[in-house]
């Protein structure tokens, strides 16, 4: 087969470094987003529960989730980014 | 609902209409070799990219769509909300960097980079389009929605006005405007939007005392066609009154007054809400649907349920259909051709990276302000009961003639923006992959942009048929759909072309075919199809779920895997 560079192979220990980071944060977004829609699809009846100021868990973890996604995607752009990046 | 059209909103909103368009045209004008048409270059800055990404991802379906599902239904609209941005996470940490890396124009280009096969070409285009289609059909509603209470319109007016505009847009200028009229409207929907939320939280919430508003009220359809309001024929005095309202306050306060984001939602999760119902009766006399109030506790609308009914009962088909859609609007997103185009107008993968990370934090936040416009929409005693798509406007409207117009030209200029973006990935597939690549026209750099105006003419009159006959819909669940097709065909090949070596050729096309016919012969099949388009009862669909990402994107995985694994051999050869 055709054997032009997968992704995954032949990087630079650098690019290497970020690639793992991104997985890292794109798996505990995916923890999180699972751990919300189980609790959605489990436990519906604690998502009533009000910790915080009033307001719902539901509530909550949904804004939790996109604050969330912003905060991994601003650690990942600080972190991430290497000198190989700005070559086109 | 009878909307007469207001000449300060007309005055305000052709005003508004034309300076986006022009601005553009003017950014535009020199976008016409084919890299400048359907890749503008290369050179657009990443902020405005980041922008212009959240440009092209608020569609109607977000702005009016998700609106008006949480303002009919609570809670479960922001589920949506949740899910889509959720899909972004995808993009940026798996897709973004090595889809720049390997494309030129297009979504094919990336997927057929390690082969060369006309076969990709082929069945990714036409994925493309199908995903393209089915994305322009929402927009097209949310358009015609949006125009009848503005101008006075019939909702096909409105259909073909942004039809005929967008199309104009994209022949005349190509992905320089389509990215500058993407970066204008992105910006203000978030900055106004933003605006009419700190509005929303100055003026708190409030009881409705007129007890005539809890009426139930009766819109008829005679076998003429003719419209009667509780017996009589509608007319602008006459006409079904406007919905949604709090009927008690935490305290048996009047009003609260100024609240903030957190109190406002405290108080509403203890407030009691009235929200409307609505039943359905044929007779001789014609078709009646009556509206009727039902109070709830805010506590009830503020968990989800509302929407997706099986989460309330617990039936084991209604979770499925929820976590078949999370999972498809978590992975559609990153397998939406008008979306993954973008990464073709940054210069490298820094700027790659970085603008989808402003287009998160764009996304995101509005998502936030969506979820208050909702609930206020749903508490002002604003709403048209015939209609969930007007929320946002109709919002607007509850505070002044001037916000609503900017409002509904935003959202005019969200439906021209994604829809632009929509047909240019539609264009680039046909003239690029389908004319030049697959049936290996010649096409010189000329010629290649001639190709693609001509299909941009016939997606644009594809769309505004489309438009027209699917306005019944709620635009935001029209959108799920086209997250469903796009995940279930796009996504599979693209990740494994990207990180699995053993992929061949034999196995994207596979994947590709049996991700979009399986997605799509599921949808044509499902419970809400034959409910809204059939016209038959949904109990007798051949799916037990009605959105079908969970079975067919490990269907789109599997397949590819299988296919890969036993063509090994001829790929060696």
């Amino acid at each position: 087969m055709d054997e032009m560079p997968v992704e995954s192979r032949q990087k630079p220990p650098a690019r290497q470094k970020v690639h793992r980071l991104g997985m890292v944060l794109f798996v505990a977004y995916v923890a999180m987003y699972v751990g919300f829609m189980g609790l959605v699809l489990a436990w519906p009846e604690a998502l009533s529960w009000r910790p915080v100021a009033g307001v719902n868990l539901a509530i909550l973890s949904g804004l939790g989730l996109i604050v969330a996604a912003i905060i991994l995607a601003v650690i990942f752009m600080l972190a991430g980014t290497t000198e190989d990046d700005h070559a086109a | 609902m009878l909307h007469e059209a207001s000449v300060t909103a007309v005055i305000i909103f052709a005003a508004f209409v034309a300076s986006v368009v022009g601005f553009s045209f003017w950014l535009g004008r020199r976008g016409q070799s084919a890299t400048g048409y359907y890749a503008a270059h290369g050179q657009v800055p990443w902020f405005v990219n980041g922008i212009a990404f959240a440009g092209d991802y608020l569609s109607a379906a977000s702005f009016l769509g998700i609106c008006g599902l949480i303002a009919f239904n609570g809670y479960d609209g922001f589920l949506y909300s949740i899910g889509f941005l959720a899909g972004w996470i995808v993009a940026l940490f798996v897709i973004a960097e090595p889809i720049k890396s390997l494309g030129k124009f297009t979504f094919a280009d990336a997927l057929d980079a390690r082969f060369n096969s006309r076969g990709i070409k082929l069945v990714v285009a036409i994925s493309t389009l199908v995903v393209s289609i089915f994305y322009l059909i929402p927009q097209m509603v949310g358009a015609g929605d949006l125009i009848t209470p503005l101008l006075g319109l019939p909702h096909a007016w409105g259909v073909i006005l942004v039809g005929a505009t967008v199309t104009w847009i994209v022949v005349t200028a190509g992905m320089v405007s389509t990215t500058w009229v993407q970066f204008i409207k992105g910006s203000l929907l978030v900055v106004v939007c933003g605006v009419l939320v700190v509005m929303i939280l100055g003026r708190g919430l409030a009881v409705n005392t007129e007890q005539a508003d809890l009426a139930e009220q009766v819109r008829t359809v005679t076998p003429d066609g003719d419209v009667l309001i509780d017996g009589q024929p509608q007319t602008a005095d006459h006409d079904l009154r406007p919905v949604g309202s709090i009927s008690e306050l935490p305290g048996g306060k009047a009003r609260t007054g100024p609240l903030g984001p957190l109190s406002y939602l405290a108080t509403l999760e203890d407030a009691k809400v009235v929200t409307w119902s609505k039943r359905v009766e044929t007779d001789e006399a014609g078709t009646h649907t009556t509206y009727y109030p039902v109070e709830r506790r805010g506590g009830d609308l503020l968990v989800p349920g509302g929407y997706f009914k099986g989460l309330g009962d617990g039936t084991l088909a209604g979770k499925l259909n929820f976590a078949s859609l999370m999972l498809a609007l978590f992975c559609g997103t990153a397998s939406l051709p008008h979306i993954l185009i973008r990464y073709y107008t940054v210069k490298d993968k820094a700027s790659a990276r970085k603008s989808t990370v402003v287009g998160i934090a764009a996304i995101g936040g509005f998502y936030v302000l969506t979820l208050y416009l909702g609930l206020s929409a749903m508490t002002s005693n604003c709403l048209d009961p015939t209609t969930s798509n007007m929320a946002a406007p109709l919002l607007a409207k509850s505070f002044n003639e001037t916000l609503f117009a900017v409002i509904s030209a935003i959202a005019f200029t969200t439906v021209l923006g994604t829809v632009s973006g929509l047909i240019m990935a539609g264009s680039g597939a046909v003239a690029h992959d389908l004319l030049e690549n697959v049936c290996g026209w010649e096409l010189d750099d000329h010629e290649k942009v001639r190709c693609g105006k001509v299909a941009a003419v016939v997606l644009g009159l594809i769309a505004m048929v489309l438009g027209i006959l699917f306005r019944n819909f709620n635009v935001s669940f029209l959108v799920g759909w086209a997250f469903n097709i796009a995940a279930s065909a796009n996504l599979p090949a693209l990740v494994m072309v990207l990180f699995w070596p053993k992929t061949t050729k034999q196995g994207v096309i596979a994947a590709v075919t049996v991700g979009m016919v399986a997605s799509l012969g599921w949808i044509l099949l499902s419970a809400d199809t034959f409910e809204k388009v059939y016209g038959i009862a949904g109990e007798t669909s051949l799916v037990p779920f009605s959105q079908p990402g969970l079975v067919t994107i490990p269907l789109g995985f599997i397949t590819l895997v299988a296919v890969s694994l036993m063509t090994q051999r001829r790929a060696v050869a």
